[in-house]
């Protein structure tokens, strides 16, 4: 990005600060005051459950709308007034597979690379490079629709690298494949970012995927940011701390107030407690008591550190939503 | 421009791998300019005006009767076969073995000697399913030659008592009356065939079913996100409509070409008549060029209007069926009712197909395309702007 802006490094790579955006006047805000920052070359997870907003920030980072309010950066500039430059950097992974079912491997990546605009001279070598890295080079002349799952998801990630992306925008880009096949890809990113310092921004909804990707993540739900950082800063700060009882069934009011009165908050089918101010064994042994008195069945008990997964629920609240 | 150029070559890459969609723009009216020449043939071949396979009894046997059966052999396109039986007759026409057939009664030549009118003696059958303009004309040519002996024996009678009275032959040899056709432009050396007909008008056909390959591409590049992806790739929106438009003008060119050729070298193969390019070549090219802007539009308003590409090939092709209907393309406008010929000015199909007939029919030069390539590039505008808009809508 230097080649953009001399910044230094601890400039953000995307400011955004007050941003909100709606679909339509009457409709209630998608995004209100989302403030975040994206560092450069982080590996970035943007979490929320779905209709939350992600999708919506997600196509104004590139460009597809503007917002309504707000201010968003991009190397210290401003987005909307270079935005060309701004995708000239930027790769993107779709969900679905953006690609020609028809044409073969190598025919689409020939089309993408072109339609990129990435002049003749370099063209073969960027087609190279992406093959590599995804490692499609025995598959070039399969027709793309004849491809498994796994090697649908790599051609996918391949036609993203051709520009040579500084920032990588990835949406769910392991949906529907093997374990095998999820491993490799998560491991290319990891290298791309490790090796080349890209910024990968990650939307998932396998936790596991994110935890063991991404090192900062953003939880979004109902068009707000409800928390932001380093993600062993977040995970870090509930260590060994966090008792989690899973129960059968959702606790009904009264025992819930008398959960309540024992320090642990209720949720769902399940109920936590954070930082406990007293022994532990004792104080598990009054809450197990209390929820044998009024009938209700433990299916797990967690104690230590606090999962991705968990700290999701916990902000995002467990609830089914649709 | 590196860009658009490396679209086009993308759709016309994916276009070459789409059996379907090759099937319908070119194999599809090929096939219907050569069934339909050959079927319509007579319809407009000056040789081949009728074709009336007549069954005759002679019940009467008589050197009348003989000469009402030569009479009728010599009109162009009848041809009589004989039945020996009468009840053979009605069990033939009652199989469709023959769609008409001719009884003269005993006692015909009788009642033509006796000059009695109201009793010509002889029976016109049809079969049920037999032509209703065949029958008028069968009908109107028995009456003429039985009409036509009549006069005869009394010229004969008249003239065995007065001079001077013309003789029955004479009058019957009132040569043939001529005819000829009048063109925009100067006569071609051939005259109207069917083929002049069938190839502008699956041509035209043909040309608006680009919405099928079109539609098909465009709603998967839509749904699959690439559309997504190519706006992210800094591709301005006129490249992408302009990457689609190009590529199947220049199918739709190829399609006038081939059908051109088909026209030309491979109806007469079958039997029919071979195309004539007459007319203006740079007229050829201007409604060619309408028709197709028109059509390509169209197919991007049935792209954006439709959500799924089922839905658009459903809608885009139902809706070319009927503008195909209506125009003239499946049954030429000439044998329709007035209110009909009317109404198909409605269609734009009608416009392109007038516009094709001005140069393979009329023989009419380059100005005279003009009103019907506005129209077709007015609906071009249209049909574009109401894309724009829904599309707009929709993002």
């Amino acid at each position: 990005m230097s080649q953009m802006n001399p910044v230094t490094d601890a400039m953000p790579l995307f400011r955004i600060q007050g941003l909100g955006y709606r679909y339509a006047r009457q409709l209630p805000a998608a995004l209100e005051q989302i403030t975040l920052d994206i560092p450069r070359g982080s590996m970035f997870g943007l979490l929320g459950p779905n209709g939350a907003g992600k999708t919506t920030l997600l196509s104004i980072l590139l460009g597809l709308r503007q917002a309504d309010e707000g201010v968003l950066l991009f190397d210290g500039l401003p987005l909307a007034e270079n935005l060309a430059t701004v995708r000239a950097h930027t790769g993107f992974v779709p969900q679905d597979l953006a690609f020609y079912p028809t044409l073969s491997v190598a025919e689409n990546l020939a089309f993408y690379v072109r339609a990129f605009g990435v002049a003749r001279t370099w063209r073969a070598s960027r087609v190279d490079e992406a093959v590599a890295a995804v490692r499609l080079e025995g598959h070039l002349h399969k027709q793309a629709q004849r491809l498994s799952g796994g090697l649908k998801r790599r051609l996918n990630l391949a036609i993203g690298l051709l520009s040579h992306p500084q920032v990588l925008f990835l949406d769910e880009p392991t949906v529907g494949i093997d374990p095998q096949s999820r491993n490799f890809i998560l491991e290319t990113i990891a290298r791309l970012n490790r090796e080349q310092g890209m910024t990968v921004i990650y939307t998932s909804h396998y936790m596991e995927e994110v935890q063991h990707l991404c090192d900062h993540i953003a939880i979004i739900d109902a068009g707000r940011i409800l928390v932001q950082g380093p993600l062993s800063e977040m995970l870090g700060q509930a260590r060994d701390r966090q008792l989690r009882i899973e129960l059968e069934s959702g606790p009904g009011p009264s025992l819930q107030q008398a959960l309540k009165a024992l320090g642990l908050h209720a949720q769902s089918a399940q109920c936590y407690v954070s930082e406990p101010g007293v022994a532990l064994l004792p104080l598990l042994q009054q809450v197990l008591d209390k929820l044998s008195a009024e009938g209700q069945s433990v299916t797990g008990i967690r104690y230590g550190q606090t999962s991705l997964e968990a700290l999701y629920m916990q902000h995002t609240d467990a609830a089914l939503r649709e | 421009m590196m860009r658009m150029w490396a679209l086009i070559q993308k759709e016309l890459l994916v276009l070459r791998k789409d059996w379907h969609g090759l099937l319908v723009l070119f194999i599809m009216p090929a096939l219907f300019i050569l069934i339909m020449s050959l079927a319509m043939r007579d319809t407009f071949s000056e040789r081949h005006q009728v074709n009336v396979d007549l069954l005759l009894y002679d019940g009467d046997r008589s050197a009348f009767s003989e000469e009402l059966a030569y009479q009728l052999e010599r009109i162009d396109g009848f041809a009589l076969q004989s039945a020996t039986e009468q009840s053979d007759v009605e069990a033939r026409l009652a199989r469709d073995e023959v769609k008409f057939a001719l009884i003269i009664e005993p006692g015909f030549a009788l009642g033509l000697q006796q000059d009695k009118l109201a009793s010509p003696g002889v029976q016109l059958l049809f079969s049920p399913t037999a032509s209703g303009q065949l029958q008028t004309l069968l009908r109107m040519a028995v009456e003429d030659v039985v009409r036509g002996i009549r006069l005869e024996l009394a010229l004969e009678s008249l003239s065995l008592r007065a001079d001077g009275v013309p003789s029955a032959q004479s009058l019957r040899e009132v040569g043939r009356l001529d005819h000829r056709f009048v063109y925009q432009g100067d006569a071609p050396e051939a005259l109207p065939t069917s083929v002049q007909q069938s190839v502008p008008a699956w041509l035209v056909f043909a040309m608006f079913f680009v919405v099928i390959p079109l539609s098909t591409a465009f709603i998967i590049e839509r749904q699959q996100g690439s559309l997504l992806r190519l706006r992210i790739m800094n591709i301005s929106g006129l490249a992408l409509i302009s990457g689609k438009i190009i590529p199947y003008y220049l199918v739709n060119q190829v399609q006038m070409v081939l059908m051109v050729l088909v026209g030309i070298h491979l109806v007469p193969l079958l039997g029919g008549d071979s195309l004539q390019m007459g007319g203006s070549l740079i007229g050829l090219f201007l409604i060619s060029s309408a028709t197709s802007i028109a059509a390509i539009a169209w197919a991007l308003l049935i792209t954006t209007i439709a959500r799924t590409h089922v839905q658009a090939t459903t809608l885009g092709g139902i809706a070319n069926i009927i503008f195909a209907a209506l125009g003239g393309i499946m049954v030429p406008k000439f044998v329709m009712p007035p209110f009909m010929r009317e109404l198909a000015d409605v269609s734009p199909m009608s416009w392109g197909l007038e516009g094709f007939l001005d140069i393979f029919l009329r023989q009419a030069g380059w100005q005279a395309v003009l009103p019907e390539a506005a129209a077709l590039l007015g609906f071009a505008l249209v049909s574009l702007a109401l894309a724009s808009l829904i599309f707009s809508r929709r993002e």
